[in-house]
């Protein structure tokens, strides 16, 4: 070892093969610290050392400290061969469901728990924004920031100043960010959907390959969506010169004639072990049993008729010209929400507001008198229809519920609402109805959620809770579910029946989604189910799908956009139509490149 | 190391922790949660609301968690590192310490390459070393840790062999004044650095292997690229310009260059070095005076009889710092060096 310099604070030296090494001296204080310690006091500080080596290499950490993350076999040995095989830079291509973004989570969570890594930025399709967001929060624990929608975010030092940012695809390719962000060195780059970077002209992929990384995660089902020429450049981001020059992998691998049909099939399959991890379901043998959806649509009373005509009425009225028009091409940050709600808008509502006033009436009439309270101190109108909302305390969902209820003699139910003042509804409507429930909401402490999923195994055969409902915890054994109201975005529907259909459950499961007549969200679920059935999709596929509209916003703000755009019922039903049709594309893009990826890399890729 | 030999350390050194700063912890060997009660600033310092609050090693949702994942190495660190001193003195009670011929001793040692050696006196002393522990951590692709451990004699300045000390049965702690830790950190910060450097050579040839081929990568993949950009379009059938063709290679070596400094960046190595404990000994020992004469000029040296390692410790060098037996000097100061920095 050649010693180059040798200073008290720092010393550098470089090894036979010319990697600098420099050292470092951190006293910390050390040095000034006072009292003088005994024999088992020193002990305890050489005992922390020794523990804070075991945070090393043999153990994976980032299992610990998880919320509501089954460790499946699979997805730890994918960690571990990333880790240690494929050195962080990797292509994770697991089949739809299998979990590729707990893998790249858990992967983010060990790199900062070893201090490997500490800048990370992870580019998403804008749909799936807020559930990267929620899963890297509410799971693993991770913090990161959504860049807001200002003038902020297109300045290099806001990329440079943030450890840990979570973007839309979108916004990151716009304007003059991809140099800001280009400027900014990461440890870690994380891309969701990484087939949108299969052409090397797009902007996207001249983003992510100018990007300053360390370690690279690309995350995709259908690494080869037309052509295998795809899968060159997807691997020349992760590393260059892998699969040599496009020319040279074309004359190998690429059968003249026929892109999609490689030759050598053998060396490219080897080749591709070296950076690439696909699971399959046969190769880690899970088969989920069938999944059974149904629609109930609840006809409204005259009084919840009026409420419904007249929030509509209100809500139109009340919505500002240019809202729908805003250009919306970033998912929600808390900026934006901050922003909406704290600027007063003289003669109409914020987008956030009509939003929640929406989401309300879907749900219960108290829960639209609820969202209504603040805004009806300023606005006589908006008061009279709090009033008018107050009055009903049965809905006409509240009838189906009990009639399901009572015909589910037998079955474990899951019930899921959106917002705590529908929950307290239910729970009424249910202890009038004499049905024996637990109840489940974010708003309990840990030890009564424990105490209300174990009453729900083993003695009473409802459970009743919002979102939240029971992550963390194994329903497996439980087999229906009630929608009492439903999320616009289905991603979040397919969390809900994710609590149910998933690793461990062995019985068929029944979903139930109500809804009332000629809302909102009877639209949303005809959209879902009749166009691309998705309560039969295997579970992870919407989201591929989802992630196919690429260019799209997040789908709640797709479906407010449209409401707020149609001035009648008929612009609204066109609309539907319309997104209807993109689904369908989106669909069968997926589908397509669903089909060449099974042909390509078999069931028994590893 | 298996699971539950881990959690069953990390419970032994919660319970210490606690007690260590004052505090009482009632945690059961056979139930999975305690309760800790400590003063307000450690609670406070270990990231707890209040002064008494739970503690077990999984599944708390307010309250100590106790893992290897999450916060509580780093909170216990801090902890120690501002309520618990991670200095002591300590002292061995006697050893048998040789006390004649020094003068044979002391030829037998040490060779004087340039200069005469007489031995002065002989003293019994207690001799005061340094014993430094040190987290040192090598971080480039992947990372490298240990905990080492080095002792320095304070007076001599040089290192010694000294393991294991801290257990030894008859250890008496002493309390009175102690040598300043900063007489002897950079000296043993620096032998950990050469000591570190040889224990992670593994490491550092695995981490030499992963460059050289990520290079060869690159190398290949960019002559490739640059010889398809030098190479006539066959659609258009014609050789491109010379200025297009010399822009085109510029391209691929400039990027190329900038993808090799990329990957120089991202294997350096960055190596920290940071004291975790600190012990000083006082062992009884002898002190040897001893007068080095260089053509005119002469200099009085004091050697150290290490009496547990039953020999005597080495000379420090004027130039490296490091120990030696075998030594230069120079003409007028009688400085010694060591044979190495002799013949560079």
């Amino acid at each position: 070892m050649d010693v180059v310099q040798l200073t008290p604070e720092v010393a550098a030296y470089r090894t036979p093969g010319g990697i600098p090494v420099r050292f470092r001296l951190e006293d910390r204080g050390f040095c000034s610290s006072q009292g003088q310690a005994t024999r088992d006091q020193l002990a305890l500080h050489l005992t922390l050392g020794r523990l804070q080596l075991l945070r090393g290499f043999d153990r994976l950490l980032c299992l610990e400290g998880v919320n509501g993350v089954e460790h499946l076999p699979h997805q730890i040995e994918t960690v571990r061969k990333v880790l240690r095989r494929f050195r962080g830079r990797v292509l994770l291509a697991d089949e739809v469901g299998l979990g590729k973004t707990i893998e790249a989570c858990l992967l983010l969570r060990e790199y900062l728990l070893r201090g490997l890594a500490r800048r990370i930025l992870i580019l998403v399709p804008n749909p799936l924004v807020t559930q990267w967001r929620d899963e890297l929060e509410g799971k693993f624990g991770l913090d990161f920031k959504i860049p807001p929608r200002t003038a902020t975010s297109s300045r290099p030092e806001f990329w440079q100043s943030t450890d840990r940012v979570l973007v839309s695809t979108s916004f990151a390719r716009t304007g003059s960010r991809p140099a800001a962000i280009a400027a900014a060195p990461w440890d870690i780059v994380v891309v969701d959907e990484a087939h949108h970077c299969k052409n090397p002209q797009t902007k996207l992929w001249q983003l992510v390959n100018s990007l300053q990384r360390r370690y690279m995660f690309l995350l995709t089902a259908t690494p080869v969506q037309n052509n295998l020429v795809e899968l060159y450049n997807l691997l020349t981001l992760l590393e260059p010169g892998h699969l040599q020059t496009a020319q040279d992998f074309k004359r190998q691998f690429v059968r003249r004639g026929n892109p999609r049909d490689p030759r050598n099939r053998h060396r490219l399959r080897a080749l591709l072990g070296e950076v690439m991890i696909r699971n399959t379901r046969s190769l880690v043998q899970i088969d989920l049993p069938p999944r059974y959806a149904q629609t109930i649509v609840a006809v409204p009373g005259p009084d919840e008729r009026q409420l419904h005509d007249a929030v509509h009425r209100y809500l139109r009225q009340r919505t500002p010209p240019d809202a729908a028009t805003s250009p919306r091409h970033c998912a929600p940050c808390e900026e934006d929400a901050a922003c909406e709600e704290d600027v007063p808008r003289e003669r109409g509502l914020s987008r956030l507001q009509i939003r929640s006033i929406l989401a309300a009436l879907g749900s219960h009439p108290t829960a639209v008198a609820d969202s209504l309270e603040k805004i009806s101190a300023a606005d006589p109108e908006a008061a009279r229809l709090r009033q008018l909302a107050a009055r009903i305390t049965h809905s006409a969902k509240d009838e189906r519920l009990l009639e399901l209820l009572r015909d589910s003699h037998g079955h474990r139910v899951l019930i899921f609402v959106h917002s705590l003042r529908t929950l307290h509804r239910v729970e009424d409507l249910l202890t009038d109805a004499g049905f024996r429930f637990a109840t489940f909401s974010g708003e309990q402490s840990r030890a009564e959620k424990d105490a209300a999923v174990e009453r729900f195994r083993d003695e009473v055969p409802i459970l009743l809770c919002t979102d939240a409902g029971g992550e963390g915890h194994n329903l497996q054994f439980a087999d229906t579910l009630i929608n009492y109201d439903l999320p616009w975005n289905p991603m979040r529907i397919e969390q809900r029946i994710g609590r149910l259909h998933r690793y461990g459950q062995t019985q068929d499961v029944f979903v139930f989604n109500l809804c009332t007549e000629n809302s909102l969200e009877s639209r949303i679920l005809a959209l879902l189910n009749d166009k691309i059935r998705m309560f039969e999709l295997v579970v992870g596929e919407i989201g591929s799908i989802l992630g196919n509209l690429d260019d799209g916003d997040e789908f709640e703000s797709v479906v407010l956009r449209m409401w707020m755009k149609a001035g009648d019922e008929r612009q609204l039903a066109e609309a539907f139509t319309s997104l209807g049709d993109a689904l369908l594309d989106a669909q069968s893009q997926y589908l397509e490149s669903k089909e060449l990826d099974d042909a390509l890399f078999g069931e028994d890729f590893e | 190391m298996s699971a539950t030999e881990v959690a069953s350390q990390l419970r032994d050194f919660t319970q210490r922790l606690i007690e260590q700063t004052g505090g009482i912890i009632d945690w059961p060997a056979d139930q999975p949660r305690g309760t800790a009660l400590v003063p307000e600033d450690i609670a406070s310092s270990l990231g707890q609301r209040g002064e008494s609050f739970p503690v077990a090693l999984s599944g708390l949702d307010a309250g100590l968690s106790v893992d290897l994942g999450g916060e509580f190495l780093d909170a216990a660190a801090r902890t120690l590192a501002t309520f618990v001193p991670a200095h002591g003195v300590f002292a061995l009670p006697s050893l048998p310490v040789k006390k004649s011929s020094f003068q044979s001793v002391v030829d037998q040692a040490f060779g004087w390459q340039n200069a005469r050696c007489s031995v002065l006196q002989g003293v019994v002393t207690p001799i005061v070393y340094h014993t430094w522990w040190f987290h040192v951590t090598l971080r480039s692709e992947d990372i490298w840790e240990t905990l080492a451990e080095v002792t320095v004699n304070c007076d001599g300045r040089t290192c010694c062999s000294l393991d294991g000390l801290l257990d030894a049965m008859d250890l008496q702690p002493v309390s009175g004044v102690a040598r300043a830790p900063d007489t002897t950190l950079e000296i043993a910060a620096s032998h950990v650095q050469q000591r570190a450097l040889l224990a992670a050579r593994p490491f550092l040839n695995r981490m030499e292997q992963r460059l050289e081929r990520d290079r060869q990568r690159l190398r290949q993949y960019y002559r490739a690229l640059s010889r398809e950009a030098a190479a006539p379009n066959r659609r258009v059938k014609t050789a491109p310009c010379p200025e297009q063709l010399a822009a085109r290679q510029r391209a691929v070596t400039l990027e190329l260059q900038r993808k090799l400094a990329e990957l120089e960046e991202r294997y350096a190595f960055d190596g920290v070095v940071r004291p975790a404990a600190l012990a000083e000994f006082r062992v009884p020992g002898l002190a040897i005076d001893v007068r080095i004469q260089r053509k005119a000029a002469t200099r009085t040296f004091r050697l150290f009889w290490n009496g547990i390692q039953k020999r005597l410790e080495p000379l420090r060098c004027s130039r490296c710092g490091q120990g030696a037996y075998n030594l230069w000097f120079t003409n007028d100061e009688v400085e010694p060096i060591c044979i190495p920095c002799h013949d560079a």
